[in-house]
């Protein structure tokens, strides 16, 4: 797995990048905006470590540069900045998750594996189903041309059905989706984000599969 | 007497009625004063009218012949003035009104004003002669009617005095409340500002009095406001330069702990030690997060309130105490349900980090934590619930309470975070309840009720998003 960090911090990106090594990660360690946007043009990583404070430009730009140009490569944000309206707003940019310093470091690989783990069959272009438009890129949802408000893991959701458009697609496949691990938090919030989905954009969109899970589209053959 | 509209009302309406009296009592007596006085120059004014009417052909015999009537007789006869024209040689009357005696009213005949007693009555008569001694007129007015007509005029006076002093009042107080107007605005301003708030004043429309008070209080506004966003600065600034360091921290540990193992130099000694490092970096990092949202808190109080999900918020907060509870083998159980408030996602998102905070803590291993939230007869709920050790019965009432720590606990927090958790409940009116349970520690906040008028928005957003979808 290759990594892009992005810390001006040479302590913690000295630290962190040795740690991700010995994860057996191969880490490049930038440490302002222009570097990261360069290795970002030049390399495909599998993931980017992103702090938000940097020289020469803050690291949202970066992250909205990348999404603009329909790159799905998983960004987990690093950042001192704590406030969860930051952690929306860096979620609504287009991140994976979000992390505030300091953390312990396992949080850091577990983080990074489950971004990569929902990112593994991951697919960008627009995406449509009946009257409902999902852009990627811009994170908009439009219904008949209207544009509709999601919270982060109600637009994840409603990704993770789009991409698998007419196949059942399980509760254990939509955790996944959205939070890319599961197991210590046993929550029912998949099927109230599906409750929230058929709210928002219709009570037709999502079928339920009783015993299976949920489909979006007409079945497939 | 400290009301300035009081005070000034009070003077002016002193200075009112002390004009009043002043002028009344200097009127009551000058119409008393003898022979310069009101009456006494109106009788006196009478008296030489009379004599220099008194045609010289006059006898007393004229006098003797009878006299008109007035046309309306009806009228109560003139019996309160009378006069008496003498011969001044022969003491002979020579005319007189007809409510005079026939005997002189001034009996000794000496000119001036004088009292007399005549008619079962006293008078006050004025007698004055021509220039050649000829006739003498005597002219009398009723003490008694003098003494009646200044009565009536000593009550129409009171009356009149009271009459402009009221009137007076009236006008002054609506002068003055008018006036004071803007202070009153002014305060009401003041009075509904929130603690923090460093908007300024309005200066227009203030009366020139008042504006530089303004004006000064604005500019005080304006350092504060300053000093303010100097501590806020300060506080971001601290959270990044603390923050990061603590992180570096963690790492190194980290990366120590790792290199002895690959060095196969990692005796239980080490390991320990890098194990305790990473412990105390991360007790840090907790007490500076706590004191810098407590700082955040109290710097602040512009915490924009708006309609949010909870259930969102907490499903965010959960996924963060994912790690620390796997790591204690812990399971975290989040129900929640669909629960809109109006509220400040940061400060709502310190109490859901510090609750979970908590229960992970003070949760042993194996440990069980529920956070349920959800509409509970339209009250929007947040339940947080574990199966630790809970809080003793003597310590209740003081877990909210700034650096109380409950004793004995194996776990160090800063106290901090109930505290913080009981501040931001407040902040949103939410009530906080600790119904006692058989174990472990459970929490209800409840918040107040959406309003009616953001329930009907809500709803219609519903129905308007529904109904394309049933046609």
């Amino acid at each position: 797995m290759h990594l892009l960090l992005v810390e001006d911090d040479p302590m913690l990106g000295d630290a962190l990048s040795a740690c991700l090594r010995q994860a057996a990660y191969r880490v490049d360690w930038v440490t302002d905006a222009a570097q990261a946007r360069a290795a970002l043009v030049d390399h495909a990583y599998d993931a980017v470590l992103l702090d938000l404070q940097l020289p020469h430009g803050s690291g949202l730009a970066i992250l909205r540069g990348l999404r603009d140009r329909y790159d799905a490569t998983p960004v987990i944000i690093l950042s001192a900045r704590d406030r969860l309206s930051d952690r929306i707003k860096g979620l609504d940019e287009g991140a994976d998750d979000y992390l505030v310093k300091p953390f312990p470091f396992e949080e850091v690989l577990a983080r990074l594996r489950a971004v990569t783990r929902r990112a593994s069959h991951r697919v960008v272009p627009l995406m449509q189903v009946g009257e409902v438009h999902v852009d990627p890129a811009r994170r908009s949802v439009m219904r008949d041309g209207v544009p509709v408000k999601l919270s982060i893991h109600e637009y994840r959701t409603l990704v993770a059905l789009l991409e698998r458009q007419g196949h059942i697609v399980t509760r254990e496949q939509l955790e996944d989706a959205v939070y890319g691990r599961h197991g210590t938090i046993e929550s029912n919030t998949v099927a109230v984000y599906i409750h929230q989905l058929r709210r928002k954009l219709g009570n037709g969109l999502i079928a339920t599969v009783h015993g299976f899970g949920y489909r979006i589209g007409e079945a497939a053959a | 007497m400290n009301s300035l509209r009081v005070r000034l009302l009070t003077a002016m309406l002193i200075t009112i009625v002390g004009f009043g009296s002043a002028w009344y009592f200097a009127r009551a007596w000058d119409m008393r004063q003898p022979e310069t006085g009101y009456w006494d120059s109106r009788l006196r004014g009478i008296g030489r009218l009379i004599v220099s009417s008194m045609p010289r052909t006059l006898t007393a015999d004229a006098g003797a012949a009878p006299a008109y009537h007035l046309a309306d007789t009806d009228t109560e006869p003139i019996d309160d003035m009378a006069f008496q024209v003498w011969n001044l040689q022969t003491r002979e009357l020579m005319m007189r009104s007809p409510s005079a005696p026939d005997a002189p009213m001034r009996p000794d005949f000496s000119p001036g004003f004088k009292e007399s007693r005549f008619a079962g009555q006293t008078w006050r008569v004025y007698t004055v002669a021509d220039n050649t001694g000829s006739i003498q007129v005597q002219v009398a007015k009723s003490q008694q009617e003098l003494d009646e007509t200044y009565q009536t005029w000593r009550q129409i006076g009171v009356l009149a005095t009271m009459g402009v002093f009221i009137l007076l009042a009236i006008v002054v107080w609506a002068g003055i409340r008018l006036s004071l107007r803007p202070l009153d605005r002014i305060r009401d301003t003041v009075a509904g500002r929130a603690p923090l708030d460093p908007s300024p004043l309005p200066e227009t429309g203030l009366p020139s009095e008042i504006r530089p008070f303004v004006r000064a209080i604005n500019h005080l506004l304006g350092r504060q406001e300053a000093a303010l966003a100097r501590e806020r600065r300060l506080i971001a600034d601290a959270a990044h330069e603390l923050r990061t360091p603590l992180a570096a921290i963690q790492a190194q540990a980290q990366l120590v702990q790792t290199h002895m193992a690959a060095a196969a130099k990692d005796t239980a000694d080490t390991r320990a030690a890098a194990t305790k490092l990473q412990a105390v970096a991360a007790r840090a990092a907790r007490l500076v997060e706590q004191l810098l949202d407590q700082a955040r808190l109290e710097s602040d109080d512009a915490w924009p309130m708006e309609a949010l999900d909870l259930a969102d918020l907490a499903d965010l907060i959960a996924r963060d105490f994912e790690g620390p509870a796997e790591r204690k083998r812990q399971k975290i159980i989040l129900d929640a349900q669909p629960c809109p408030l109006r509220g400040n996602v940061d400060t709502l998102g310190i109490l859901l980090s510090n609750l979970l905070d908590n229960a992970v803590r003070y949760t042993p291993m194996h440990g069980h934590i529920t956070v349920a939230c959800r509409l509970d007869g339209g009250i929007p709920c947040l339940e947080v619930a574990d199966d630790g050790p809970g809080v003793a019965e003597a310590d209740r009432a003081r877990i909210f309470e700034r650096f109380f720590r409950v004793a004995g606990s194996g776990e160090r927090g800063a106290g901090l975070g109930l505290s913080l958790v009981a501040r931001i409940a407040a902040m949103h009116g939410a009530v906080l309840e600790d119904p006692p349970s058989s174990r472990g520690f459970h929490l209800v906040v409840r918040f107040p009720a959406l309003q009616a008028e953001q329930d009907v928005i809500r709803l219609s957003a519903t129905s308007s998003a529904t109904a394309p979808a049933a046609s």
